[in-house]
């Protein structure tokens, strides 16, 4: 009856008003009733109208095989927009009815599993190893129920003895650095003697050396909370066929992306879609999987496998399909426990995009999920899913070229009328917008998705292409963070985005010069038009992404209240904490009238320790003071001397994981298509803008004579 | 019968007296030629230029012995325009030398250097005139070679083309037009007039009178009977169909009727009493067996068909014989040749045709508008207006001289259905180039289809002298192309006159014989005849009739009220939808006000002839709606709003949704509604259809002020140029003025007429869906809601499963 329904070929009058009243009914629906039946009714409104303009696409609007100019273009544009529907049906399958959350088993005492914590390294520095480290010996468990294992990859003996002298002195240097740092901090450093299958490897050397019945992987950035293992060895003891926790990755600090468009106070980060969202989706149906990080794994079920998977440069989802194939469970956990870092800039960001599309690549090249014996039909959904959605350079390359075969060689790839655009493709545009606001809305602003795909398409697609080519050769390559960005600059890699922008505005006055000399065509060329001003608009939102703005803050500023007391100037007075960042802290005080605190001072907190701690003093720099009716307010840069300075850092901004959940669910607000589209615009104006001047180097000379004019104050 | 078939006075053009019959046969001898028409130019380059024995001549007008122009005006307009149509002919006439006349008028400004009418018979050329006559008609002679003409059939071709003397620009090809004289146009016979025919098998060779009707003459004494108007309407249909009439018109006429007038088909019907009293020598008639044979009686006319039989049943037999004998057999044509050759395509559902088989052949043009048309038939049934699609694959090539802009246009029943934008800049190769057209102005029935392809040309803007005379080819269309017709819903609907007119559903598509409720008068079975003679025609077929039915038995069956108004039951007048009689305002005596012929339109023209493109939509026909206050509506708010630029704008807009969509965003109401049908006060013929009370048998009304009036405005009527555009639920016919006025059905009854297959009723559903549109979104909506509920069963269930 559906089928009946979604394909008989009613007219076009009858189409546009069908097409209207689903679009106002799904407006209807979202507003007054997201949730339950409701919402399956809208996907249900979105999906039928979707297929109607699948089914008119193929039937009618594809031009003939003989005139091949056309065809080949046309075929590939209409390729593309399978590909999105399709895609966009998968999605609308995993994230039906996302997992609600669940309440985690509570572990009866004594019966605590024994636990090891991997942290995987390979170059990150001390400093930052010492806080996740410091972290993770923190967690709130038995204390000889769980041991922490640094496994340095950058230690190595290839390393120490390899021929390059100075590098081989620097990982010497390392190794004796980072055993003392394990050594203060009860940690058990681990190398090997050689750096075979990367992170993988790795990991299963750690596997070798160690024997808990569970292993938990942190990323050198990813400190955890510490009630991480709380939330999630329970599910171990309820499930013996459980072999995966996994908990969100949360982010401290703003990918190049929200940095450059200031978005990241207000608006869901990027990665909020995939955790909040399609992760519970594929919970839902027991796919959930393993995101190499902040996750629970059993071992006996990686002795089946050997360990991690290490044929593909993902390892993690690698690692889990291989499990699930064999019947093995895994469970989500949506609550941020732990709290990591992004790439700082650009290239690195797109650097770790290009590793995962190509492992995502090799793992669909050789494992093919769908035909997957040993996963159930849901996990075969889930995985194709997943996998799939890392085509998108293809499609979105495709999107953005596709305008210019018309504009600028009057090829004619989309056999219709302006009449039938309206009727079928403007209303399946509308409606698609509508249901990704309806399903992410809360997760995902309009548009962003689209932004995030355009930036990573340029360099993507060529990584994809060259993985298709040749699936074996990617290797691993560790995705740096911690870097800082010293001055405003274009992004070594942002030249690209400039020559796209070019190309579209020289296709805007293409639009222009036809309109005015062939008013005959002037319809198509404006539905033309229109699509190349949109893609536009994105780009040049990418220019103000790759024009990075100098980081002052290493992370971002975490609020919280937390009493303590000051040492400074030869007083102690207490004084609350404000918030805390991976720099520092921020510190609120009343100084008696003989101390008086200047930038430059050194003062010591002191704060609660946490249990096995053996200081309760935290040295700091001071590097501002603000005064306000008394009440002084002091800016502080950490001054870490020892590890057990690194515990208290570590106890100051991972004690307590309730702030991550309050900050991340303060950014999750749905704008609303209309909204959300009207704040894109004007934001993809101020970035067009900005991009401009940095390019023409306008940008120092405004900074020079009027400040502040493009340092990021849209929006605040 | 008022109007006699000989009279001529309706005739467009007479100012040349036709000199006495046969009086100028000396000048058809070879040799006299005339030295202003030895084809001084060619037509198409590279073809030798043919000398005699085609030589044209003039002389003084000859009286053609046959007419052969088949309708009231056949005009040619435009710069390179075709019409064909078969003429038929007996042995005994293609036996003897046979001149071919032409007379003709045409417009002051074609060139007549360069503008060229050419006849071909059975594709063999006859002659090629330059056209030189825009003061009055001029008659051309042009013998035929011996071994053209066959007995049978005839395929005549006009090809004119023609060239604007000054103007080069797309609006002065409308200037250009050439008009026959009937009178003056037709064959001569060496050694006069040949016999009529004699035998059965050559009834088409009865031929067309001056206004290319067939008039078929019943011969009969004394009252009519009910008995015999039946057997009237039955050999009615069969002679029309036997005798491939396009128009024929009936008349009965009191024994010596006098001569037989040219296009006349003298016909004594009936019981051997009957006979007895219309002839002077009746044929013997044997027991039990059906006549059917020629006779001369000088009691009936001269040659007289006589159908006869010693009782009724008999009669019906020799009827059907002659029906039986028609070989019209060819299903996926319609018979319109005689009219408008080929045939029309007749779909039934999906298919495809190639132009060559619709008659349009190769065409290189040089010109600014060219204008090919064809027809399509469509079964009674069908039902795809409103969603169903038609497709042009166009096999065709522009210059680069052309301007991209340029437009091709299809229109369909007289209104645009689809353009296509010529955009190649440097000039175009379309191969099997997809023209949608909407089925929007399909009906049941033949359709006409248009393509209209307007160049504009640097060269033309300029327009400088002896520009008119540069003729380099533009345009090519291939007859390789195809019109493919997409599948459509079949379903019978009534009311719906379109089908009625069409193909005479539903009564020709009963077992049942058609009940006609009529007076048993002269004029009225005379109307009756005619317009059975012509649902004939339409449906190819015959069908039985009962002009006696039995009251009770009205409300079972199709019925056909015929008749003048005020001898029509009120009970009948309520059901199909008319006014009461009483308040129906005619003219005071429509009969004395016919002027018919005078605005009587040509085939071409009936569809368009205005020089404005956008004003292609039918002019002749109004369609009225409940309030009919829109048209006054629109040109209120047009003024109105113009003044400011934004609501102009915004009209603007509105204006193209409700083009593009047929979406109205104003005026509520514009629903028919349910108040009846009040004619207009020049109504001479009017039609409408309806249900009988409480059932679903269809009655349709045929109805004029008088019986005279009536059976005078029929003829008119039934021309197919006036009868084609019938659709709706009630049609009101002008004769005078040939307006027609149309009120479309509101409540609409499906009658099943093909097995209700998935896909048929995936069709009937589309279609019925997009004519409510509302309905559609609902019944979407409902399914989307089931559809929802049940995932979310399905999924909690599987949860629970779990949990």
């Amino acid at each position: 009856m559906v089928a009946f329904i979604i394909t008989l070929p009613v007219n076009l009058q009858a189409q546009l008003v069908t097409g209207c009243i689903v679009i106002l009914l799904i407006v209807f629906l979202k507003m007054f009733a997201p949730e339950g039946v409701p919402r399956m009714v809208a996907l249900a409104l979105g999906v039928a109208m979707v297929s109607r303009y699948v089914y008119w696409r193929t039937t009618s609007t594809l031009p003939p095989m003989e005139e091949l100019a056309n065809f080949i273009p046309a075929m590939l544009l209409y390729c593309a927009e399978m590909y999105s529907v399709a895609l966009m049906a998968l999605s609308l399958f995993v994230v039906s009815s996302p997992q609600p959350p669940r309440t985690a088993p509570v572990i009866a005492p004594g019966r605590e599993p024994t636990v090891d914590i991997f942290v995987p390294s390979y170059n990150e520095d001390a400093g930052l190893l010492a806080t996740t480290l410091a972290a993770a010996s923190a967690i709130d468990y038995p204390r000889d129920r769980f041991t922490v294992w640094l496994l340095d990859d950058g230690g190595t003996d290839q390393k120490c003895e390899q021929h390059d002298l100075a590098a081989a002195r620097e990982a010497q240097m390392r190794r004796e650095t980072l055993t003392e740092l394990c050594r203060e901090l009860g940690v058990n450093y681990l190398t090997r003697p050689r750096n075979e299958h990367a992170k993988a490897g790795n990991l299963n050397h750690g596997l070798a050396h160690s024997s808990g019945e569970l292993i938990v992987v942190f990323d050198a950035d990813h400190a955890p909370a510490r009630p991480f293992l709380r939330e999630t060895i329970g599910y171990f003891n309820e499930d013996p066929r459980l072999f995966l926790v996994q908990t969100p990755h949360f982010f401290i600090n703003p990918d190049p992306v929200e940095r450059s468009l200031d978005t990241w106070r207000r608006m869901p980060s990027e990665n909020e879609m995939f955790y909040g969202v399609i992760q519970r989706g594929l919970d839902r149906w027991g796919g959930a999987f393993f995101c190499g990080s902040a996750a629970v794994l059993r071992r006996e079920a990686l002795k089946e496998t050997d360990g991690f998977a290490h044929s593909s440069i993902t390892e993690d989802c690698e690692t889990a399909l291989t499990l699930h194939a064999r019947g093995w469970h895994s469970v989500y956990v949506d609550t941020p426990l732990i709290a990591g870092l992004q790439p700082e800039t650009f290239a690195s960001f797109i650097g770790q995009r290009s590793r995962w599309a190509q492992g995502m690549y090799q793992i669909l090249r050789f494992h093919f999920p769908l035909f997957r014996s040993g996963l159930t039909v849901a996990q075969r959904i889930c995985y194709m899913s997943s996998i799939l959605f890392w085509f998108f350079p293809i499609s979105r390359a495709i999107f953005l070229v596709s305008p210019f075969f018309y504009l600028f060689f009057s090829l004619e790839i989309f056999n219709g009328s302006g009449a039938e655009f309206v009727a079928y493709t403007a209303v399946y545009l509308l409606i698609n917008l509508f249901i990704q606001s309806y399903l992410y809305g809360k997760y995902r602003w309009p548009w962003f998705s689209e932004l995030y795909e355009y930036i990573q398409t340029v360099y993507l697609l060529p990584a994809l292409l060259s993985v298709m080519i040749n699936p074996k050769k990617p290797t691993f390559k560790v995705t740096s963070k911690g870097e800082t960005i010293d001055e405003n600059r274009i992004s070594e890699i942002g030249i690209p985005f400039f020559v796209i922008f070019v190309i579209q505005i020289a296709a805007v006055f293409v639009t222009f010069w036809r309109i005015a000399t062939e008013p005959y065509a002037a319809d198509i060329t404006i539905v033309v038009g229109m699509w190349n001003l949109l893609n536009l608009i994105i780009s040049g939102c990418a220019l103000g992404v790759v024009s990075e703005k100098a980081a002052k803050r290493h992370s971002q500023r975490m609020a919280i209240t937390r009493r303590c007391s000051l040492l400074i100037d030869g007083v102690e007075v207490p004084a609350i904490i404000d918030d805390v960042s991976m720099g520092g802290v921020r510190v609120r005080t009343e100084l008696p009238s003989e101390a008086t605190a200047r930038v430059g001072m050194h003062a010591v907190v002191r704060i609660t320790p946490p249990d096995d701690c053996i200081s309760d003093t935290l040295p700091v720099l001071v590097r501002n003071v603000a005064r306000d009716d008394g009440v002084v307010v002091l800016g502080t840069q950490f001054n870490a001397k020892t590890a057990a300075h690194y515990q208290l850092i570590a106890d100051l901004i991972f004690a307590n994981a309730d702030e991550w959940k309050k900050f991340q669910a303060g950014r999750r607000k749905n704008p609303g298509v209309l909204r959300g589209t009207v704040m894109f615009v004007m934001m993809a104006g101020f970035q067009t803008l900005r991009g401009l001047a940095y390019v023409t180097q306008l940008e120092r000379l405004t900074r020079r004579f009027a400040p502040g004019l493009f340092a990021g104050a849209h929006g605040r | 019968m008022k109007n006699g078939p000989g009279d001529a006075t309706g005739a467009p053009f007479t100012m040349t007296a036709p000199g006495p019959a046969g009086g100028s046969d000396a000048t058809s001898a070879p040799g006299a030629a005339a030295p202003g028409y030895v084809a001084p130019f060619q037509m198409l380059p590279g073809q030798p230029v043919t000398t005699a024995p085609a030589k044209a001549e003039v002389a003084g007008p000859m009286v053609p012995d046959r007419f052969i122009v088949p309708g009231p005006r056949l005009r040619l307009e435009g710069e390179s325009v075709s019409r064909s149509w078969m003429t038929y002919f007996t042995q005994q006439e293609v036996e003897r030398p046979v001149t071919l006349l032409i007379g003709y008028v045409n417009a002051i400004y074609v060139m007549p250097e360069l503008s060229r009418l050419r006849v071909t018979i059975n594709g063999q050329f006859v002659t090629e005139i330059a056209i030189t006559s825009p003061q009055g008609p001029t008659q051309v002679k042009a013998a035929i070679p011996a071994g053209v003409l066959r007995a049978g059939g005839n395929l005549i071709r006009l090809d004119m083309q023609a060239v604007h003397r000054t103007d080069c620009s797309i609006e002065s090809t409308y200037d250009l037009w050439l008009e026959l004289d009937n009178a003056l146009t037709g064959v001569a016979f060496a050694g006069g007039p040949a016999a009529p025919p004699a035998m059965v098998d050559d009834l088409p060779a009865v031929g067309v009178d001056v206004r290319g009707s067939t008039h078929i003459r019943f011969i009969h004494a004394g009252a009519i009977e009910p008995n015999y108007s039946a057997q009237v309407l039955l050999a009615a249909q069969a002679l029309a169909l036997r005798g491939r009439f396009s128009h024929p018109v009936v008349s009965i006429v009191g024994p010596d009727p006098g001569p037989t007038p040219p296009g006349t088909l003298n016909v004594v019907l009936g019981s051997p009493e009957d006979l007895r009293n219309a002839m002077a020598f009746p044929p013997p008639m044997a027991t039990n067996q059906p006549l059917v044979r020629f006779v001369n009686d000088s009691r009936a006319g001269g040659t007289a068909l006589v159908i006869g039989g010693e009782t009724a049943r008999t009669v019906d037999a020799a009827i059907d014989r002659l029906a039986s004998g028609s070989g019209l057999a060819n299903d996926d044509k319609v018979m319109i040749s005689s009219r408008f050759a080929p045939d029309a395509h007749f779909f039934t559902g999906a298919g495809s045709v190639r132009f060559s088989e619709l008659g349009v052949t190769t065409q290189e043009f040089s010109g600014r508008r060219l204008r090919l048309g064809f027809p399509i038939a469509l079964p009674a049934d069908f039902y795809g207006a409103a969603n169903g699609q038609a497709r042009i694959l166009l096999d065709a090539a522009y210059a680069p001289s052309v301007r991209p802009g340029s437009q091709l246009s299809v229109y369909v029943n007289g209104s645009l259905a689809s353009a296509y934008m010529l955009t190649e800049r440097h000039g175009g190769l379309m191969e099997r180039k997809v023209i949608k057209v909407p089925l929007t102005h399909f009906r049941a029935g033949i359709n006409r289809v248009w393509i209209e392809v307007m160049l504009e040309v640097d060269a033309d803007k300029i327009c400088g002298p002896g520009a008119t005379l540069v003729r380099q080819q533009r345009f090519v269309v291939f007859d390789s192309s195809e019109f493919v017709m997409d599948d459509f819903a079949r379903i019978g609907t009534s009311p719906n006159l379109a089908a009625f007119v069409g193909r005479g559903f539903p009564y020709f598509h009963s077992a049942q014989p058609v009940a006609v409720v009529m007076r048993h008068d002269v004029p009225t079975v005379a109307a009756a005849a005619t317009v059975m003679a012509r649902l004939a025609l339409a449906h190819e077929g015959t069908t039985l009739v009962d002009t006696a039915p039995s009251p009770a038995s009205l409300s079972s069956r199709p019925v056909l009220f015929i008749g003048d108004i005020n001898h029509i039951p009120p009970d009948v007048l309520r059901q199909v939808g008319v006014v009461d009689a009483s308040k129906i305002r005619w003219l005071a005596d429509p009969a004395n006000d016919r002027t018919g012929q005078g605005t009587t339109p040509t085939w071409d023209s009936a569809i368009a002839s205005t020089p404005n493109p956008a004003a292609m939509l039918d002019q002749a026909v109004r369609v009225r709606s409940g309030s009919g206050n829109e048209a006054i509506y629109d040109r209120w708010r047009d003024e109105v709003v113009s003044e400011s630029y934004v609501s102009a704008e915004l009209l603007h807009f509105q204006e193209w949704v409700s083009r593009t969509f047929g979406i109205s965003l104003g005026l509520p109401g514009a629903g028919g509604g349910e108040e009846p049908f009040t004619p207009p006060q020049n109504t001479s013929v009017l039609m409408a259809q309806g249900f009988a009370l409480n059932s679903n048998a269809v009655w349709t009304l045929i109805a004029g002020h008088t019986a005279e009036s009536l059976d005078a405005a029929v003829n008119e009527f039934t021309l197919p140029e006036y009868w084609v555009k019938v659709y709706g639920q009630a049609a009101a016919f002008d004769d005078a003025t040939g307006q027609m006025e149309i009120r479309m059905a509101t409540d609409r009854r499906f009658v099943v007429t093909q097995p209700l297959t998935p896909s048929n009723l995936r069709l009937i559903a589309a279609n019925w869906l997009s004519l409510n549109i509302v309905t559609y979104a609902l019944v979407l909506i409902l399914c989307c809601i089931a559809f929802a509920i049940v995932t979310s069963l399905l999924l909690r269930r599987r949860a629970g499963g779990r949990g």
